[in-house]
């Protein structure tokens, strides 16, 4: 038998335990493919958007707004991206190997969290400004170069609004356990069910979607529900507070 | 030391395990055998924290497993399958593990190497067969060099060469003094094995004690074990 | 014949698809009477004259998303290992000894699937128009003459797409990436919608030249007539389906 050092593990039980969510997500191939998909994705919708924008069809041609309207369809990968996240442990009985290394399940999940916003910020970043960037090159003279401040808070409240919903999306997931119906559920709720509440309900504004709206779409707040961006934002993260909340309770509770 | 204390557990309407108590002590290989359903794996999925008991308890030195200060470093756990993502290579899931639990980097290597997988180490789990799923779990398993080994069903998938191995491996473990804790099936691959026999059926431990006793008047071990479920449950084999 | 009734019965035992059927059903019935709501609002208070000819179909054209759904899950449940941590338990290989032929348990897939999405889609068309027509009464469109022939569209419109999803799945082999194109593409702007804006040709796309079976505004810059919509969105399927079955029958399960 070979001998393992005697000393007790390093760095909290939380820190270990996040870098190890991070290692997970970054070392499951879905992970980048899903980051690439919406990266292009992004790219592909901006030459749409600008291109739509160029011709006045959407009536303006804010270089700003057209590079973040794609986020309305790249939202789908960070959905995908959280779910996997929390489904992933449901493939070959990982989660066993997780709970065995860290069964103390809140600290388990909440570092769940932790990693998979590290994961997803950076992500969102990059696919924003990809947006942008192709939305400026395609629109040329044509763009309308926002203040820098205008686009600090655009490019923040876009990623925020992206990592959020990721987070949101894995404690449903954690809760469903299943990849097919939570990204079918997901999916369903955020393209379909929700767009269609939005424009013929006034209880939408405070949905998870409706409310973030504003977070990214700045000429459009005052069209989409009600809120204000900081008031919906605030509805966004009650949100994603309760969901991660049951999402614990959950998984605290139920056999693994 | 394992202390499995008066463990029920109950599905819906279905009772898994009734008032099931049992030891497991350090320099011995404790056998846990019943047929397929018996109960083996709820009972250590319970020692493991992973499902929870209607009623009694199951402890580690004493303690839930939940509570264990470092858990990978006390127990080694191997249950069914490799515990691993399909898509992720061998080598990012020993490292995983290690990182939660603080093990250094250099162990992921000595532990794929003792289990003999350091040549598909960069492979994804979805390609190996059974047996090398099975390995790597051990491989996570013996990652903190822990104090005592919970294994269902070890022998699976193994190959008689496996099989040798895993044999020899067990008995060290518990020569060196730890804890070892197998479940199965298959009693003639075990009967060489192990000090100490518990015998679950339909929930319900039915024999204990050490191998000699649970043999009893009975030609082998396998025999027993026959003779004890077919009897209790009344259904023929 | 047993490889339909087995295909039919795998389908009908798994959780996802009695999701899917609650998403067909229920997404044009709610949404359908929240419009119908507010149009006949609008024609009490005089800001609208009557309702508009697509109401009633615009969401029907919305809840195909359960077709979608049940197109997937169809082909990816026999891919998908999830909840059996047993190494390579994929319903695939029994399936494949059960009816050896892959061609013919393909078939039978199509078959029970295109049953199973009849019955969603008549289901769920039943209830909106009719829910549509009691909120609206005699100024809605949903039950008028055109309806001997809308209807039918409907139905066909949501075959084809649960057909194509199921095809697109064969090809990839996992449900994530045909949900994620094809529920993105369902929604209130469609993918292929904005492409329409940078070329006409987007209208060749399956899904706007589908909706033309039952749909009579749709704003894209070609116009197609419904028989030419259809038989378009059709060509599509056949040609995604040859796809998915030679890469099925030629690849190892």
């Amino acid at each position: 038998m070979t001998t393992v050092a005697p000393t007790r593990a390093r760095g909290s039980e939380f820190t270990r335990s996040s870098r190890a969510e991070v290692l997970k997500l970054l070392s499951l191939p879905a992970t980048l493919l899903t980051a690439a998909g919406s990266l292009l994705v992004s790219a592909v919708l901006a030459v749409a958007f600008a291109t739509a924008g160029r011709q006045g069809s959407t009536g303006t041609a804010s270089a700003l707004d057209i590079g973040l309207a794609p986020i309305g369809y790249t939202q789908a990968g960070f959905i995908i991206l959280g779910v996997l996240a929390a489904t992933s442990e449901y493939t070959g009985g990982q989660v066993q190997t997780s709970l065995t290394v860290v069964p103390r399940r809140v600290l388990l999940h909440l570092s769940k969290v932790v990693a998979l916003v590290l994961i997803a910020v950076p992500t969102a970043l990059v696919v924003v400004l990809g947006g942008l960037v192709v939305a400026d090159l395609v629109l040329g003279d044509a763009a309308v170069v926002p203040p820098f401040g205008d686009f600090a808070v655009g490019v923040g409240g876009a990623a925020a609004y992206l990592a959020l919903t990721a987070v949101l999306s894995s404690s449903v997931a954690t809760v469903i356990r299943r990849t097919i119906p939570a990204v079918a559920g997901l999916l369903v709720y955020y393209f379909i069910a929700g767009p269609l509440l939005r424009d013929r309900t006034a209880f939408a504004a405070y949905l998870p979607d409706t409310a973030g709206y504003g977070m990214w779409f700045h000429s459009g707040a005052g069209r989409f529900g009600s809120l204000s961006a900081l008031v919906g934002t605030g509805f966004v993260v009650a949100w994603v507070v309760l969901a991660v909340a049951v999402a614990a309770v959950s998984f605290r509770a139920r056999d693994a | 030391m394992l202390t499995i204390d008066r463990l029920t557990k109950r599905r819906g309407s279905a009772l898994i395990l009734s008032d099931v108590t049992f030891q497991a002590r350090p320099g011995r290989v404790t056998g846990f055998l019943g047929p397929n359903g018996a109960g083996k794996s709820s009972t250590l999925r319970i020692l493991l924290g992973l499902d929870r008991p209607t009623s009694g308890t199951a402890l580690v030195d004493g303690v839930p497993f939940e509570r264990l200060p470092d858990p990978l470093r006390t127990v080694g756990a191997v249950l069914d399958g490799s515990g691993a993502h399909r898509a992720r290579t061998g080598r990012a899931h020993l490292s995983w593990v290690a990182a939660a639990a603080g093990i250094p980097r250099r162990r992921v290597d000595e532990v794929l190497a003792e289990v003999d997988l350091t040549g598909a180490a960069r492979k994804r789990v979805g390609s190996y067969s059974l047996g090398m799923g099975r390995r790597l779990g051990l491989a996570a398993a013996l990652l903190g060099d822990p104090a005592a080994l919970v294994l269902d069903e070890p022998v699976n998938g193994l190959d008689p060469e496996g099989i040798r191995w895993m044999r020899r491996f067990l008995r060290e473990r518990a020569e060196a003094g730890h804890t070892v804790l197998l479940s199965s099936h298959l009693m003639g691959e075990l009967a060489e094995v192990v000090d100490d026999v518990v015998i679950i059926n339909g929930g319900r431990v039915v024999e204990q004690g050490t191998l000699a006793e649970v043999t009893g008047a009975h030609r082998t071990l396998e025999d027993a074990f026959f003779a004890l479920t077919t009897g209790a449950r009344g259904d023929a084999r | 014949m047993s490889a339909y009734s087995g295909e039919l019965r795998k389908l009908t035992s798994l959780p996802s698809v009695w999701a899917a059927f609650a998403i067909g059903i229920a997404v044009p019935a709610v949404v359908g009477v929240l419009s119908a709501v507010s149009t006949s609002s609008a024609i009490a208070n005089g800001s609208k004259p009557e309702a508009g000819p697509d109401l009633g179909y615009q969401e029907l054209a919305f809840g195909v998303a359960g077709a979608i759904v049940l197109g997937v899950v169809a082909a990816s449940s026999e891919y998908f290992t999830e909840g059996e941590s047993a190494g390579s338990g994929r319903q695939i290989t029994t399936s494949l000894t059960a009816v050896p032929s892959r061609t013919r348990f393909l078939l039978a897939k199509v078959a029970a699937l295109t049953t199973a999405v009849v019955l969603m889609s008549a289901i769920a068309t039943g209830i909106t128009l009719s829910c549509v027509q009691a909120v609206v009464g005699d100024h809605a469109h949903a039950l008028d003459g055109a309806a001997a022939t809308r209807v039918p569209g409907v139905v066909l419109y949501w075959v084809l797409t649960a057909l194509l999803a199921f095809g697109i799945t064969l090809l990839t082999r996992n449900g994530v990436v045909p949900l994620a194109v094809l529920v993105l593409n369902t929604s209130v702007v469609t993918v292929t919608f904005l492409l329409s804006k940078v070329t006409p040709l987007a209208v060749y796309f399956p899904d706007l030249a589908g909706m033309r079976m039952f749909l009579t505004e749709v704003r894209v810059p070609v116009e197609l007539s419904p028989l030419t919509g259809g038989v378009v969105m059709a060509v599509w399927v056949v040609l995604l389906l040859a796809c998915g079955f030679t890469a099925f029958t030629r690849r190892d399960a």
